[in-house]
This record gives structure tokens, sequence and C-alpha cells, in this order.
């Protein structure tokens, strides 16, 4: 059977979303009590590389892959992030050893996850000790500059994982169709979209509007947080908050797009790290099969609206929030 | 006898038109007379390009962006104030300064959701101040005096809770007539009809090129 575009980048990462989480989409947990964003506080992150190539991709291409996906998120104007290659390493990643190991494992059983990342977390302070990524060895690679058919491009699939080593979890910005042999997906607006495209491509190189605004959520400096905005509100039907719709802006001047999601049962979001500057809001459920790759189990998610905009054209300010905004949404 | 009698009657009959003439080619407006003139103002919609929120295509499924909907922003009409203060140079050139002042509203309408979302406007009120200035030529000095006039200007766009500030210049040219009321002339009303092309300001397509709107105003206008 051809294995088709209808794959998970990535399997769950460990920390699920977390309810009342005020941000961006982005992996939390709890600690205390509290909700604290997944992140890293040591810079530069310390990772290691597995010692193991697969058919097409050499342990140092490997190698030098994995550092250009971290210089791709590291190079986002306004984000203070840093990485180091610590060496190579025969430990596997998954481990919990303590150290930050990227490399191919073989998992034919994992038959549709190209990828997958991991997390240990200093439960005291919420902060990320380590962060394991593995590329399924199961599937073919590619390093070429156009992408290679039926292959995968590893450096859109490494983009994604370390979009998650840093803390972001999944966008919904995409639409997918249920096809024979799975969810197809038909167009995606972020780097953090749960399905790849399909093998051959490598337009997953290329961070869009929503991943930036995911990253410079978790790190952007001080600075340039007074450069841009965010929206918050509530999505509601009948009068009551609707939990796991997935709400996004749209700048009409430049044409961006950044999502996020109403994190709790009285339908309320944040979408920051927007540009200054009025936004058109558009809210929608998820879709049935994708909420296990978003959500916590826990969350009441209810798919049963109808999308629907704003009435109101919101105006971000510059380094400020606009508040009170209210999505009305109608059952299906 | 008669023919006295016709001539006085002339007289009277021609005399207030002289006393006329005589009165406006000494009396009002002449150089460094002032015109201060106020009242309300239409401005029309300004119109941006229809934007389009795409999402990249997955090249199996074809090679245009899919686009998730459509928007057609634009600037409403609104109505307003408008103040001018002006100095003549002379019975038929004058210059002046003017402030505006309107509140129309930023709207996207959107459509063509792919999704099947609604039409829907979405709209944010705006605030909207113009200081401008106009070389004006005024045809003829009678009761009724059309004039044209052309200039420019500087706008400030206050958006949403003062949130944000868009600044941008304008030019502008236009007509009109003013009606002066009396035997002297010193109050009257003043219409005028302009085309402004605002460069500038706040942007809902990402274009920098010069939007033209048409502003209508009527007011009362005083010479001192």
């Amino acid at each position: 059977m051809r294995r088709s575009a209808s794959i998970l980048v990535c399997l769950a990462c460990i920390a699920a979303f977390a309810p009342g989480l005020d941000a961006y989409l982005k992996l939390g947990t709890r600690v205390s009590g509290r909700t604290v964003s997944l992140e890293w506080k040591q810079f530069p992150i310390r990772y290691f590389v597995m010692n193991r190539g697969v058919p097409g991709v050499t342990p140092n291409q490997f190698l030098n892959t994995i550092i250009h996906a971290f210089s791709v998120w590291e190079s986002v104007e306004g984000v203070s992030l840093s990485s180091q290659f610590a060496g190579f390493t025969s430990a596997a990643p998954l481990d919990d050893d303590s150290v930050s190991v990227v490399g191919f494992v073989n998992r034919p059983d994992l038959d549709r996850v190209l990828g997958s990342t991991s997390f240990t977390i200093d439960v005291v302070t919420g902060e990320v000790v380590e962060s394991d990524i593995f590329f399924n060895a199961n599937f073919q690679w590619s390093l070429a500059d156009t992408g290679e058919a039926d292959r995968f491009d590893l450096e859109s699939i490494a983009l994604h994982e370390i979009g998650h080593l840093h803390g972001l979890g999944h966008s919904a910005l995409g639409e997918t169709e249920l096809r024979a042999g799975g969810r197809r997906v038909l167009s995606a607006e972020a780097v953090m979209f749960p399905i790849a495209f399909s093998a051959g491509t490598t337009l997953g190189r290329t961070l869009r509007a929503d991943d930036i605004a995911g990253i410079r959520d978790l790190y952007a400096t001080d600075a340039f947080r007074q450069t841009t905005g965010s929206i918050s509100g509530r999505v509601t039907k009948n009068g009551v908050g609707v939990a796991g719709a997935h709400v996004v802006a749209f700048n009409p001047a430049n044409g961006k797009l950044v999502g996020g999601f109403t994190l709790s049962d009285d339908g309320s979001f944040v979408i920051a790290g927007l540009d200054p500057g009025p936004q058109v809001l558009r809210a929608e459920p998820l879709d049935d099969a994708d909420i296990d790759s978003f959500f916590d189990p826990s969350l009441n998610v209810d798919v049963n609206f109808k999308p629907a905009f704003s009435t109101r054209l919101v105006v971000v300010p510059r380094g400020g929030t606009a508040r009170n905004v209210e999505i009305n949404v109608v059952a299906k | 006898m008669s023919r006295q009698a016709i001539a006085i009657c002339v007289a009277v009959l021609a005399g207030p038109s002289v006393a006329q003439a005589q009165f406006i080619g000494r009396g009002l407006p002449h150089a460094g007379t002032f015109e201060i003139s106020g009242g309300g103002l239409w401005t029309g919609s300004a119109s941006f390009a229809t934007v389009l929120a795409n999402e990249t295509r997955n090249p199996t499924t074809g090679s245009q962006p899919l686009t998730l909907f459509q928007g057609e922003p634009r600037l409403d009409p609104s109505a307003g104030a408008e103040a001018h203060l002006g100095l003549y140079f002379g019975r038929r050139v004058s210059i002046e300064g003017g402030l505006q002042f309107s509140r129309p509203s930023l709207t996207v309408r959107t459509s063509s959701d792919f999704e099947g979302a609604p039409d829907t406007t979405a709209a944010s009120p705006i605030a909207q101040y113009i200081v401008d200035g106009s070389l004006l030529y005024h045809f003829g000095a009678g009761r009724v005096v059309p004039f044209a006039s052309m200039g420019a200007g500087y706008f400030r766009q206050v958006l949403e809770n003062n949130s944000i500030v868009e600044t941008g210049d304008e030019i502008h040219g236009g007509a009109g007539l003013k009606y002066w009321f009396g035997s002297r002339r010193r109050s009257g009303i003043r219409a005028e009809a302009r085309a402004s092309g605002r460069r500038g300001g706040v942007s809902l397509d990402g274009s920098t090129k010069r939007r033209f709107v048409p502003t209508v105003s009527a007011g009362l206008a005083y010479l001192f």
C-alpha cells in the first residue's frame, strides 16, 4: 500500500494542551496546580545527534539538516533563541537520560508517524530539561533542494519537530479531506500543521505567519513584544462558551493568517504575536479526526457549530491587547 | 414735464443699481478680507483591493493556493463637520486653511468561505481628521459666486480605542458656490464638491497607492 500524505508528523507530545492557557497554541503542563507553558529557560539548547543515517542521508547530512532547522527558528526576528550541537551519540532518542537526542529510529509499527518529539520536564519549575526527537527510519527521506518523488523532505519534518521541541503545539491552519487510506492535506499555512504535505515537496521548509507568531509568543524579547499585539475574547454558542474552537486572525493588509484556540469551557481565547492593525476573526470547529492531535481528552471540545466571522473588525494595538472580542456561532 | 418725470423715474430706478455697484466695488471681499466658514461634510467610500485568505496548497491536490475566504475592504461613507478660515488677495483669489472631522467605519465584507461560513461584514469605527490648505478662484462678484479650489493636506486616522494612529497626505480639487445674503453680503452659504486623493493612512490591502474619494460639504460663511 502506498504511504499517502495522511501521515501524522508528530505523534503527540508529552504534554497536552492545557485548559486555561491564555496564549497561542503552545504546549503546557501543570506545575503546582497551575498551568505553565512548556519552554526552555537555559540557552543554548544543547542536543546530541545520533550517529546513524538512513538510505540517502548520512549522519553528517542529518546533522547539517538539524542545525539548519534550528537556525531557521532562531532567525525569526525578535526572538531570543540559541542551540548548540553537543556531539554525535549512539544513544537513542526517547530515552529518559537528561540528554536531548535527535535521531532516526526504525519504527515500522508507527506506520503513520514520520517523527515525534518528547519532553522531560522539571515538575517543580516546569522547565524543559530534555527533549528528544525521533525520525522514523521506516520511511524514505530526501535532502534534495526541490524534493524527490515518494520521499519525505527531512528538513520540513525537522522544522516541524524542532518547533515542538521549542514548545509549540500543533496548528490547525490547514484543510484536509477524508479519503481511502486516511486523511489527506489539501492545504496548510503552518509548518506546525499536524499532517505533512505529500512526499516529494519541500514546501514545509518555510515558516509561516502562524509559526512565527507562535515562536514569538514564547521567546520574543521584551522590546519586540512592544511591536506586536494580541487579541482576546470568547467564542460563544447561545451565550455559552465553546471549548476547542479554532480561531483565526486574518490581516487583510498582508494576508497573514494566525490561529489560536479556545482552551477552556468559557470559550475564551488569546492570539498573540500579531501585527498591529485591523484583523478579521473567524471561528471554526476542528475536524473530528484532528482533536486528539490538538487537545487533552479532558477538554470538552465542541465541534457542533458552523464556522462564523466576528462582526467586529478588531484593531490590534501595538504592544497591547484588543479585548472583549466575541464571536457568536450557531449549531450545525 | 413728462420728459422730466421720466428722467427722474429712470434715475430712481437706476440709482440702486449704481449704488450697488459702487458698494460692491468698495465692499467685501477685497484684498485682506477674511472668510470664516463651517458646516456639514459627507465623504464617500474608499475601496481597497479584494484580499484573499490563502493557504499553501498541497502540490498533489492542485497548484493554486486554497482560498479560505475572501474579503472586500473599504472605508465606508461618513458624515462629518468642517471649518475653513480664508484670506482674500483680491475679489477673485483667496487662500484658506481647513479642518475636517468625520467618523467613518473600516469594514471588510467576507465571502466565499471554504467551509460555508455566512457572508459577514466586520466593522470598526475610526476618527479621521484632515488639515488642509487650498487656493480658491472666484468667478464673479455677485450674490452667487461660483469658485474652484485646489490644495493639499495632511490627514490623521485614529483607530479603535486610540490604539493606532495612521497618517497620510491628501490632494484635492473641486468646485462650489457661495451665495451671499443681504445688501452688505457679509454672510452667506457655501457648498462645495471635491475629489480628494489620499495616500497613506490605514491600508486594508497592503497597497500604498493614492485613493480618490468624493466629498461634498455645505455650511455658512461670513466675511470680515
